[in-house]
Formats: C-alpha cells, sequence, structure tokens
C-alpha cells in the first residue's frame, strides 16, 4: 500500500499569494479579504484525514472453462468494508492481456461502508490458461489531496482454461485389445481369470454353474480386462515451427502443444497410458504413465515446459529422431503435433507407421495475404495429402475453431471406452 | 470518447462554472451577450464528445462549432465598443472560459493540466482586475475568486477521475460529491472573507504586511507539505 499526497492544491496556494499581494498593492481590503477563499483551500488537505482504505475485491467470471472464441462475462466488485466513507474508489482490473477485452475494467465511486460498486466487461476467450493479475485501487479523500493506493487480493475466479477437448481417441489404443502384457484390471472376457461370490446383475454366462451344481455355492468368473495400451504425444517445438499468424496470436508450437495435450489428456480419460515428447532447440521426454493425466509427467512437459520455449534463432538439433525412436515402448501408439512446416515430421511419421499406429494433429496457421505465404499453405496442404495417402490420418486443425470438429471432420476420432 | 478523457459529468460543471464567472465580469447587456455566447459554444465544445456517438462527422461539426463559437466570443469582447477597463476583464474571462473548454474537451491529453490551470489564471486575473478596475461591492471579488477556484477545481477532479474510470454513475456521484464539498469550503471560506471586512475594512501598512507574511507562509507551508 501507498500512500502520498497528490499535491493538486497547489495554485491555491500560489493564487492566494498573489491575491493578498494584490490587495495590499491596490490597498483594498475587500481584494486582500477575497484571499482567504483560494488559503482555505489551499489547506484543506491538511484538514481531511487521509484515507485508510479497507476494501475487498471479488472478481467473477462466468465460465472458468470456456470455448476457444467464446464471450465470457467477468464482474469486478469492490466493497467497502471499512467504518468510514471513502469519497473516491477507482478500481482498475488487471485483465489478461491474451485476451481481448470488451467493456471498460475500471470504475470509480463512492463508497460509504458496507456499500459495493461493481464493473461488468466481457473476455474473448483464446486457447491456453489465462490468469487475471490483482486489480488496483486508488482511494483519494474528499479534498483530492491525499491518495492510497493499493493492490488487495482479489477473491473470486482469477482464471479461465480454455482447452480444447477431442471426442475420444485418436489412435487405436482406446480400443479395447488383448496384449501380451499382464494387467491387474479384470472384468469380463473369454481368459480365466479368477473367481468371486456371484453379485447381483453378473451375467448367466459368467457364473460358474459347475460349481453351483457341486457345491450350490454361487460364483462368478472374472476374465482379465483386455490391455489399454500405450500413447506418446510428439510436440514438434523446432525453430521452423515457430510460425504465426499474426501480432497477437499464439505461435503455431503453442496451438501443437494445445493440441497435444488435448489429445493425452482424452487418452489418459480413458484409462491409456500417457507419454509426450517435444523436440527442438532441446528434447523433452516423459515416459508413459497411468493415473490422472494433470499429474502425470506427460502433463508437464505438454503444459509447461514446451509453453516456456521461445524460438532462439539457433540451430535444431537434427539428433531428434534417433533418441525418439529408441525411447518409444514396444507398440506405442504415437500422435505428432505438429504445423508441418517442412517434410522432415511428416517423413518421420511415414516410416514409424509402418509398424504402429500413427496419427499427425496439424494446426493451420498459414496466411494467404501474399505469394509467399499462399505458397507455403500450398507446400503444407500437399504433405497432409501425402501423408494420408501414406495411411497416416491427419486431422488438420485451424485454430481457433474449436479442435473437436477437426478431429470429427477428419474422421479417426471417436474411439471411445 | 477516449476512455481516459476528463469525466464528461466534471467537465461540463467546470465549463458552467467557467461561464458562471464571466457572466460576473459582464454587468452590460453586450458584455453578457458576449459571455453566454462563449458559455454555449464552451457547453457545445464539450458536449462533442457525446456527439462523438453518433459518428465523426457529429462530433467535427459540433467540435468546429464550440471552437468558433469561442474564438467568435474573444473577437466579439476584444473589440466591444466599451472602455479598456471593462473590455480587459471581460476578454481574460472569456478567454479563460475558452481554454477551460479546450482544456476539458480535450484538445490533447498531454495539454489538459496547463490548459486547466492557464484557465485558472484566466478567469481569477479577470474578476480581480475587474474588482480593481471598476467599483465593485464587498463580495464581488471573493465571489469572483470562489468561482475561478471552483472551475478549475471542477476540471482538475474530471482529469483525475476520468484518467482512472469511465463515465456511468459511479463516475458522476464521485464529482458531484468532490464539488458538494468543494463549495461548502468555498462558500464557509467567502462567508468569512466578507465577514472580515467588518474587522479589516481598509488596508494600511501593518494590515499589508501581517497579511502578506500569513499569506507567505501558508503558500510555503502547503508546498513544503506537498513536496
Amino acid at each position: 500500500m501507498t500512500r502520498e499526497r497528490t499535491g493538486r492544491w497547489r495554485p491555491a496556494a500560489a493564487a492566494a499569494l498573489f491575491v493578498v499581494a494584490l490587495g495590499v498593492y491596490v490597498a483594498d481590503a475587500a481584494v486582500l479579504l477575497a484571499a482567504v477563499v483560494p488559503a482555505a483551500y489551499a489547506a484543506y488537505p491538511s484538514l481531511v484525514r487521509p484515507p485508510s482504505p479497507s476494501v475487498s475485491v471479488e472478481r467473477a467470471v462466468a465460465d472458468c472453462s470456456p470455448e476457444a472464441g467464446e464471450t465470457v462475462a467477468v464482474s469486478l466488485r469492490v466493497r467497502n468494508d471499512g467504518t468510514s466513507p471513502l469519497a473516491a474508489v477507482a478500481v482498475a482490473d488487471d485483465a489478461p492481456g491474451s485476451l481481448g477485452v470488451d467493456g471498460d475494467t475500471r470504475l470509480a465511486a463512492p463508497l460509504a461502508p458496507g456499500e459495493s460498486a461493481t464493473t461488468e466487461y466481457e473476455v474473448t476467450t483464446r486457447h491456453g490458461v489465462h490468469e487475471w493479475g490483482s486489480p488496483s485501487v486508488v482511494v483519494r479523500d474528499r479534498s483530492g489531496g491525499h491518495e492510497t493506493t493499493r493492490s488487495p487480493d482479489t477473491g473470486g475466479d482469477d482464471r479461465i482454461e480454455c482447452r480444447p477437448t477431442v471426442p475420444g481417441l485418436l489412435c487405436r489404443s482406446g480400443a479395447p485389445r488383448s496384449g501380451r502384457r499382464a494387467s491387474d484390471a479384470r472384468g469380463a472376457g473369454s481368459e480365466f481369470g479368477h473367481v468371486r461370490e456371484y453379485r447381483r446383475g453378473d451375467a448367466p454366462a459368467r457364473v460358474d454353474w459347475r460349481r453351483f451344481a457341486a457345491t450350490g455355492d454361487l460364483r462368478t468368473v472374472v476374465s482379465p480386462v483386455p490391455q489399454r495400451g500405450t500413447l506418446v504425444v510428439c510436440v514438434d517445438a523446432r525453430e521452423a515451427a515457430f510460425r504465426v499468424r499474426g501480432d497477437d496470436h499464439p505461435t503455431a508450437v503453442a496451438h501443437a502443444a494445445t493440441a497435444g495435450r488435448a489429445v493425452a489428456a482424452a487418452a489418459a480419460e480413458r484409462g491409456v497410458q500417457v507419454g509426450a515428447a517435444a523436440f527442438g532447440t532441446q528434447f523433452d521426454w516423459a515416459p508413459p504413465t497411468g493415473g490422472r493425466f494433470e499429474r502425470s509427467p506427460a502433463a508437464s512437459v505438454l503444459d509447461d515446459r514446451v509453453a516456456d520455449w521461445q524460438p532462439t534463432g539457433g540451430e535444431t538439433r537434427d539428433d531428434w529422431r534417433q533418441p525418439l525412436r529408441s525411447l518409444l515402448p514396444a507398440g506405442a501408439d504415437v500422435v505428432f503435433s505438429t504445423p508441418l512446416p517442412d517434410g522432415t515430421v511428416a517423413a518421420f511419421a511415414r516410416r514409424l507407421a509402418a509398424d504402429r499406429s500413427v496419427v499427425v494433429v496439424s494446426p493451420d496457421v498459414t496466411q494467404s495475404d501474399t505469394a509467399g505465404t499462399r505458397a507455403a499453405g500450398l507446400e503444407r496442404r500437399h504433405r497432409v495429402r501425402t501423408l494420408r495417402n501414406a495411411g497416416v490420418p491427419v486431422v488438420d486443425w485451424r485454430p481457433p475453431a474449436p479442435l473437436t470438429a477437426a478431429v470429427e471432420r477428419s474422421g479417426v476420432g471417436g474411439g471411445s471406452r | 470518447m477516449s476512455d481516459r478523457d476528463p469525466s464528461l459529468a466534471g467537465s461540463v460543471a467546470a465549463v458552467a462554472l467557467a461561464a458562471a464567472a464571466a457572466g460576473l465580469v459582464a454587468t452590460t447587456r453586450v458584455t453578457r451577450g458576449v459571455a453566454a455566447v462563449a458559455g454555449v459554444s464552451a457547453a457545445v465544445l464539450v458536449c462533442a464528445r457525446v456527439a462523438a456517438r453518433s459518428g465523426t462527422a457529429a462530433r467535427v461539426a459540433c467540435g468546429a462549432l464550440g471552437a468558433v463559437g469561442l474564438w467568435v466570443a474573444v473577437g466579439l469582447a476584444a473589440v466591444a465598443p466599451l472602455p479598456l477597463r471593462v473590455r480587459g476583464p471581460l476578454v481574460l474571462a472569456v478567454l479563460g472560459v475558452l481554454v477551460l473548454a479546450f482544456a476539458v474537451a480535450p484538445l490533447r491529453r498531454a495539454w489538459t493540466r496547463t490548459l486547466t490551470e492557464a484557465a485558472f489564471a484566466a478567469l481569477l486575473a479577470a474578476g480581480l482586475l475587474r474588482s480593481v478596475l471598476v467599483p465593485v461591492p464587498v463580495w464581488y471579488p471573493v465571489v469572483a475568486v470562489w468561482l475561478a477556484v471552483l472551475a478549475w477545481d471542477a476540471a482538475a477532479v474530471a482529469t483525475a477521475v476520468g484518467r482512472r474510470a469511465p463515465g456511468g454513475a459511479g463516475t458522476r456521484r464521485t464529482v458531484a460529491r468532490h464539488l458538494a464539498a468543494s463549495i461548502g469550503v468555498g462558500g464557509a471560506a467567502a462567508a468569512a472573507a466578507i465577514a472580515g471586512y467588518a474587522v479589516v475594512p481598509t488596508v494600511d501598512s501593518t494590515v499589508g504586511v501581517t497579511a502578506l507574511v500569513a499569506a507567505a507562509v501558508v503558500a510555503v507551508g502547503v508546498l513544503a507539505v506537498d513536496a
């Protein structure tokens, strides 16, 4: 909290001095006494106690998990929690700069004890996690001579997560299938697992009728649940992938990370073990794990680490393919999330597709305003076509359109439990 | 209307108070007419911000009309067939209205504070000059100074509030409460000053020196505390 004098009444002091001097010079008592008025104003701030405000600020965001491009209403309420009235309270919310703001994030009002004032505005969302900062609250006293500035803690909502979702699984990982690996999970199937007590609702075909005939004991045969497989999401963060559609737009790498996260989260939700790799000026790897995606090593790669990568202008390490190939678990499915800025990833994906399921999710940030950008767009479309001709499914996604729609359009999604 | 312009409510109040200060200087039919032209033109200039909501053309038309009207008022005041001791304060007062209107319009946001203080100086000088050059009642210089201070204060608070928050009921209430308190302080001071005339009807050397020293102490004190 900072408290300062604004000095706004200084001209009144100068005016008082001038009027006195003039009154003495012309020896006019009426003019001389007129100096009392500006002198009183000059002394005004000293007669008023500086404000020591006790205010609370609360923000309400209508939807904290909106779709990209949606308009979300935000309201900011400031309340005078103190016992003395506040003559002038000005609040400015610190909305995320990455979001478009419609309306005014500021408000001014005098607040009696217990009184509150609210401002409402709207933000247009974009993919990603967007956080509000602390709003600044400036309180002036009645004279305007003192000003107190503070950034109080804000109650209520302070972030929105705008993450795309995919309808089901992109790879065959999600399709129930038997595998060689052992699994502790149990369910229905042809393979014998163990026998347990009959429970109401068990299928008659699963009942161990032989035991029932011999002992009269009603029991159910449980078989191992088929293995759900492994998925590795690979994000292309090479220098060439740091393309951007325009100022204030996320880079293609950010879109690739966002899409990769959506794919990984959807797979993890369906019991698939999920790993992640990111390659560019660095190589980052998170081995496949099960359980909640948010706590997995893959999430930290896709949510945090790739987001911090910036184009350095340096050379992309060309040796990412060999380590990636060696780290990929046998039989793991692979999703490449890449804007396809060149043919490198497409060629690697085609080679991998020879012995495993590979899907490419490709955010399209190309433009068509110049001949060069049109040529880049054509090249990218050619790479997409080449991949599809080679049997590699491609989700062609043009942010900020919903990823779900792109997946449905490409016909590769929809795998589910 | 930019979202950091002086608050409209405070701007209108400032222009109205400045026009009132100019009206105080105008005592004949001609001079009152000139002051009225200045006041109306200033209001039109400030209201160009409201007209901006109807489109750029409306804003330009209002702005041009207001600006031309203000300059016409200054010209009329300067060439009015009146003695210099009447014409001089009138020209200063109308100039004060013009500068204040341009300050809160605003002509240029970076100039707002400077223009506001220049308008204050012009309005103050107009009232004092008339008090000195023409025989006036005792209350006249006190009220003239009070109106000049109030016009400047309204413009200053409009600028301060407008910089931090846009228009709206809350902003209008903030400006209104500040001005109400300000009028109260000034009113009490003006009453004290007029009452003081009974105690100090003339200015001799003792009163003069005492007043000067007191004013200097107050001024230095205020400046030292604010520094």
